[in-house]
């Protein structure tokens, strides 16, 4: 059970430097802080940004998207004068439908991961170049 | 080989029994098998799992009983966790084990053949034989702190004691725990500001300021069991994350076994 690599301190002469979590909370205070003494109607529009998106929360996801398709994404949004993310949900619903329906697979597009979290990845690159050359 | 990790700060009610109760049962709950042992005659680790008093502790170290230590374990009635209690009892046991050759040796001796993964010595807030004794079996030693001056200054001389050691004892300091942190108090982060320029990077994500921690501790329940959702354990939201809180805390100890 006992590790024997060194973790702790023994020598105090140098305690330089902060941890990421106690410098970030610090930041955070120090901000409000900096925000209680705006003027009220800055104050408020604030309150009200931040109670906006306390509310997205919990439609929020984090994607990682291959970088040509982000920018793809961002242009046609902009184009069509939509929020990325809308444009997004709007072009996913299809697919989705036809995933849980089982009209499409992944199967053709799945490799092994060595990652312990996921089983499989999926071969974007494959799937970028069968749609562009079916359409 | 155990892992011994001593919990001290020589100031008072800075949160050492609930940091030792919180950060053992946590352990527990994740698989460790956790040896809780109370050093103040306070007898609170007792209190706090809802245990009744025992002088476990003195029939463990007084030289004319010498139990093993097998015989003084009480079950915490939780699963992986044990605690050697303590009570009034102590007070005359300090002044026995005053006399004996070797004393800042006596924990190690008897902590060397337990066969847990991790113990936990909840030390009292006074510089005593047992203070020393905690300094000179711990690996590592743990500093919960409130956030004012006086319990800062506790800090600054539970590492000086820690110093003073150092020839006798190889006790790593794994850092300094802020404690009964408000993050909407100014003089509260004003100390943590204070204590984070002061000790660098020992200083470890606050606990915030929660009255459960004292509800939990009046129906002789651990945080994990209470209120398992305590500003105390989950510690503050921050964007997708949380910060602070025995949760945290644990997550570190845990990297440090």
């Amino acid at each position: 059970m006992k590790n024997d690599t060194p973790k702790g301190m023994t020598n105090f002469d140098d305690l330089s430097g902060i941890d990421p979590a106690v410098e970030s909370l610090l930041g955070q205070v120090q901000h409000r802080r900096v925000e209680a003494h705006l003027p009220k109607n800055e104050r408020s529009r604030i309150k009200k940004e931040r109670e906006r998106a306390e509310k997205r929360k919990p439609n929020r996801i984090n994607l990682d998207l291959p970088q040509d398709l982000k920018k793809r994404l961002q242009l046609l949004a902009k184009k069509e004068g939509v929020p990325v993310s809308q444009l997004v949900a709007f072009l996913l619903y299809e697919p989705v439908f036809q995933l849980e329906n089982r009209t499409i697979s992944l199967w053709d597009y799945k490799s092994a991961s060595g990652c312990p979290k996921f089983e499989c990845n999926l071969n974007l690159k494959r799937r970028a170049e069968e749609v562009s050359r079916k359409s | 080989m155990p892992t011994t990790m001593a919990i001290l700060n020589q100031k008072g009610g800075v949160g050492k029994t609930t940091t030792a109760v919180t950060l053992a049962s946590g352990l527990a709950r994740d698989g460790y098998h956790i040896l809780l042992i109370d050093l103040d005659t306070q007898g609170n680790v007792a209190d706090s799992l809802g245990l009744p008093h025992g002088d476990d502790l003195r029939r463990m170290l007084s030289p004319d009983l010498h139990y093993p230590l097998e015989q003084v374990i009480t079950p915490s009635g939780l699963e992986h966790l044990d605690v050697i209690r303590s009570d009034k009892s102590t007070t005359a046991l300090k002044q026995i084990l005053a006399g004996v050759t070797l004393r800042e040796y006596i924990l190690v001796d008897i902590l060397a053949r337990a066969t847990y993964d991790v113990i936990l010595l909840d030390c009292a807030p006074s510089v005593d034989l047992l203070h020393f004794a905690a300094l000179v079996a711990a690996d590592y030693l743990l500093i919960p702190t409130r956030l004012d001056k006086l319990a800062v200054n506790g800090v600054r001389d539970a590492l000086q004691t820690l110093a003073a050691l150092k020839r006798i004892s190889d006790c790593q300091v794994l850092g300094i725990l802020p404690t009964f942190y408000e993050r909407v108090t100014l003089e509260s982060h004003e100390q943590l500001v204070h204590l984070a320029q002061t000790f660098g990077r020992l200083v470890l994500p606050p606990i915030p300021l929660d009255t459960q921690c004292r509800v939990a501790t009046r129906f002789g329940k651990t945080l994990w069991d209470y209120s398992p959702n305590a500003k105390a354990l989950i510690g503050y939201e921050q964007g997708n994350r949380r910060v602070g809180g025995y949760l945290q805390a644990l997550e570190r100890v845990k990297e440090w076994l």
